[in-house]
């Protein structure tokens, strides 16, 4: 029953009430699993755009603001932004209605590229994103970079950047990314809670503050 | 000369003393903090020290076409202690890497102000005894918060202090020069702290100074940093939200 193609493409008159009884069985075993799984081709010719992407905004010669422009919509295009979302904000996901969580995913994307961008892009002025290789734990692929970089003051250093892609995404896209061993989802795990609990809880005052932060 | 010797035993014998009774974490704890309170306190004062060295005041204490200069002489003067704890790790080929750039640099670059050994090539290894601990197997022990030293576990700072007292320097030319090495040294890696704090301004500011709770968010950084520096790849769990996500 759990190998039942799960595929909803089929002609109605296939759909004998046996065959739906069949399906809601095996939807009622593995509630939401994805028509079909990430593959690690997928994962990895997702995170070698994501790599040329960013390897052209570092080159890219903008302005600070410019680069955190065009890595917001990185988020956008690559990463799952309300998987992400949801996640850090922990159990307060559960009590926030669907447009609060809308609205949230969309200024924690800014607030996400703000912080982040300011972090990686601030320092350097060039350098290439590398695809070096994927393994896979549990349900999670997880895709190794180097992202060998040029600092503005002279120099070179070379970050270990690993993108994490859940096979069980309905689409491919991130929801992580661990930069020299420091994992953007633990830490905003821990951050974004602790934002929350700052404003009483109030989601609603989070999401009118976050746009002045990161 | 043989007392300090005795001395130094002395205190060797008291860090493995301190080792063994390392605060055992418990099984699967990914932080274990245990001086909580402690630690904040030193964190509270670090974090007012910061304040002191970031921004313009750092600028003026440390020029930017200095940095380099402070830098590469803290880091050279530190290649002998790098040489005899990548020996004890039995990283031979780092220990030799190590050796020969203390030498070049020492001889061809002003003391080590100037790095010409990466120059040609030839890259060497910055280590310390909390990694010869953990290469001999030693656990993390609980996370530390030190005043001035900043973030630690009670490995990090039972080799911070091993490193002190076998320090190889010292034993390089007449007593006098090595301790004036020592003393420069011990300037510089000041100062090359100073430096950095300004190098990387974007990041500490974007990710602890301005975060809601400066002291959990160094010590996660710090830790996973640390774990990935003496591991040598980024620790992966399963963990994976779309598991969470199914489960509502």
């Amino acid at each position: 029953m759990i190998s039942t193609p799960m595929r909803i493409f089929m002609p109605t008159e296939l759909l004998t009430r046996r065959r739906l009884l069949a399906l809601a069985a095996g939807a009622a075993v593995l509630p939401a699993l994805p028509a079909q799984a990430v593959t690690e081709g997928e994962a990895r010719g997702l995170v070698d755009q994501v790599a040329a992407e960013l390897t052209a905004i570092v080159n890219s010669g903008g302005s600070l603001g410019q680069m955190i422009g065009r890595f917001e919509r990185v988020f956008d295009r690559f990463a799952d932004m309300p998987v992400i979302a949801r996640s850090v904000l922990g159990p307060a996901a559960r009590q926030a209605s669907a447009q609060q969580l809308a609205r949230f995913t969309e200024v924690y994307r800014g607030y996400l590229a703000r912080k982040y961008g300011r972090a990686l892009f601030g320092g350097y002025s060039g350098g290439t994103v590398t695809v070096t290789g994927v393994r896979k734990s549990g349900t999670v692929w997880s895709v190794g970079s180097t992202a060998r970089m040029q600092r503005r003051s002279g120099g070179s250093e070379s970050l270990d950047v690993v993108w994490q892609v859940s096979e069980r995404s309905p689409a491919p896209r991130f929801f992580n990314m661990i930069i020299d061993g420091v994992s953007l989802f633990a830490v905003e795990r821990e951050e974004v809670p602790a934002l929350l609990e700052a404003r009483r809880g109030n989601l609603d005052r989070l999401i009118a503050d976050l746009p002045g932060l990161g | 000369m043989c007392l300090l010797t005795s001395l130094r035993a002395a205190a060797l014998g008291l860090v493995a003393l301190a080792l063994s009774a390392c605060t055992p974490a418990p099984q699967g704890a990914d932080i274990w903090d245990p001086w909580e309170e402690r630690n904040r306190r030193a964190h509270a004062g670090n974090q007012q020290l910061d304040r002191l060295i970031s921004g313009e005041t750092g600028d003026r204490a440390l020029p930017a076409p200095m940095r380099r200069g402070v830098a590469n002489f803290a880091a050279n003067a530190g290649a002998p202690a790098d040489t005899l704890n990548s020996l004890l790790q039995g990283r031979l080929d780092m220990a030799v890497a190590n050796a020969f750039r203390f030498v070049i640099n020492t001889t061809f670059g002003l003391g080590g102000v100037f790095d010409i050994a990466t120059g040609m090539g030839l890259d060497g290894r910055r280590t310390d005894f909390g990694e010869t601990l953990h290469v001999w197997g030693a656990p993390e022990g609980a996370y530390l918060d030190l005043p001035v030293l900043g973030p630690s576990t009670e490995r990090d700072a039972a080799g911070l202090l091993v490193d002190f007292l076998i320090d190889p320097l010292n034993a390089l030319g007449p007593a006098e020069r090595a301790r004036r090495a020592v003393a420069a040294r011990t300037l510089a890696r000041g100062l090359a702290r100073i430096g950095d704090r300004a190098e990387y301004s974007d990041f500490v500011d974007a990710l602890i100074t301005e975060s809601s709770d400066s002291y959990v968010q160094s010590r996660l950084l710090y830790l996973q940093y640390r774990r990935f520096l003496l591991e040598g790849e980024a620790r992966i769990d399963d963990f994976d939200p779309y598991e969470d996500l199914y489960a509502d």
